[in-house]
């Protein structure tokens, strides 16, 4: 399968959750399956894993989605051991296992030899792990993930874009990005989130 | 040699400044700090595999509107650098580093780690304030917040060895 066509098929079941995405063409595949302010570009190349679990600690209500790729990962594998120390409930990881470095020059990783992520997430003591190579089984993942307590880990076996790669630039300033992001959470939440200086001040006494 | 009254000293600097959300890798002098952040209900504790985690783990908590610090030793802070770039400094996220500073003066340990924490801070852009007096922890650590939060970054608090 295609990432492009798994986050098409799965992006209603997503509804407003908020949804941390790795940087390059993850990020430009899940604007165009699901447009929204609850999409969160993340900068630091593996950092999903760890965003994820910090909002998904802060919002244990909440489900909160991670959409990854095998490079980003593999860059902090640490991420996944916490994760599993851990265990926040709420957690859903899913990564798009290509084989490649894909946005980097389409280099391999090594999930292209020696490295099976799946087993890697069960071995950091994630209890809730899928490894997933049809869009159907994909779906059916993702649809226990939202139903059912985790930590989950879902790594969707997918072929490289390819000629089908979103050539689009994101035009999104990261700072805009944020400040839509908490918009779009407070919303959510129906409170407010945001502080700034003044309200740190103000509440020390 | 670190002691537990100071660790709680330093905790309670924390909570009266509305840290409630710490993510840490530990040291030999954070020890008590970390099993005092463990033991409080008031702050959610997240124990890190490795220090530039917590730059992500402490902005997916800040978005949710959580003040957050991460303690670990200026180690740690090298190993961060890329994610306080890329994601404290990038996005403007403020938190607290709460950083010990190993090789600091009359610290045996770690010359050159000690000789590049300050110049590495400058570069990144983080402002940074060493704490020589546990008395003084109130007062930085509630200052040192609001700075975070007024300039939308990350300010480092440098624990040496003496207020442990």
């Amino acid at each position: 399968m295609k990432r492009k066509e798994a986050l098409a098929a799965v992006s209603i079941l997503f509804e407003s959750t908020p949804c941390f995405v790795t940087v390059g063409l993850t990020w430009l595949d899940w604007n165009t399956a699901r447009p929204s302010d609850g999409n969160f570009h993340l900068k630091t190349l593996g950092s999903g894993s760890s965003v994820g679990l910090g909002m998904a600690l802060a919002l244990p209500h909440r489900k909160i989605a991670v959409l990854d790729g095998d490079g980003a990962v593999i860059m902090n594998a640490n991420g996944l051991i916490t994760v599993g120390r851990v265990q926040p409930k709420n957690l859903i990881h899913i990564v798009f296992d290509n084989k490649i470095y894909e946005s980097s020059g389409c280099i391999p990783t090594a999930s292209a030899y020696n490295l099976n992520i799946a087993n890697f997430g069960r071995a950091a003591g994630i209890p809730h792990v899928r490894q997933v190579d049809k869009i159907d089984d994909f779906k059916t993942a993702v649809k226990d993930a939202f139903e059912s307590d985790g930590p989950h880990l879902i790594v969707a076996q997918v072929e490289p874009s390819g000629e089908d790669a979103n050539t689009s630039y994101s035009r999104l300033n990261e700072i805009e990005g944020k400040f839509k992001f908490m918009r779009h959470l407070e919303r959510l939440e129906k409170r407010p989130l945001r502080e700034d200086a003044v309200d740190i001040k103000l509440s020390i006494r | 040699m670190a002691t537990v009254e100071n660790a709680g000293k330093i905790i309670r600097a924390l909570k009266r400044a509305g840290v409630n959300f710490v993510a840490s890798l530990p040291d030999a002098s954070l020890a008590y700090l970390v099993e005092g952040l463990d033991e409080d209900n008031d702050i959610v504790h997240v124990p890190l595999s490795r220090e530039e985690e917590g730059v992500g783990v402490c902005m997916g908590a800040n978005l949710a509107g959580k003040r957050c610090a991460l303690m670990m030793q200026n180690a740690g802070l090298l190993n961060s650098c890329n994610a306080l770039t890329t994601t404290a400094r990038q996005i403007e996220i403020p938190m607290l580093l709460l950083v010990l500073y190993a090789g600091a003066l009359n610290d045996m340990s770690f010359p050159m780690l000690g000789m590049v924490t300050e110049p590495v801070l400058d570069a990144l852009g983080i402002p940074h304030y060493v704490l020589n007096n546990i008395d003084d922890a109130p007062n930085v650590v509630a200052g040192a917040l609001v700075q975070a939060y007024n300039a939308q970054r990350p300010v480092a608090i440098l624990l040496t060895k003496s207020v442990l």
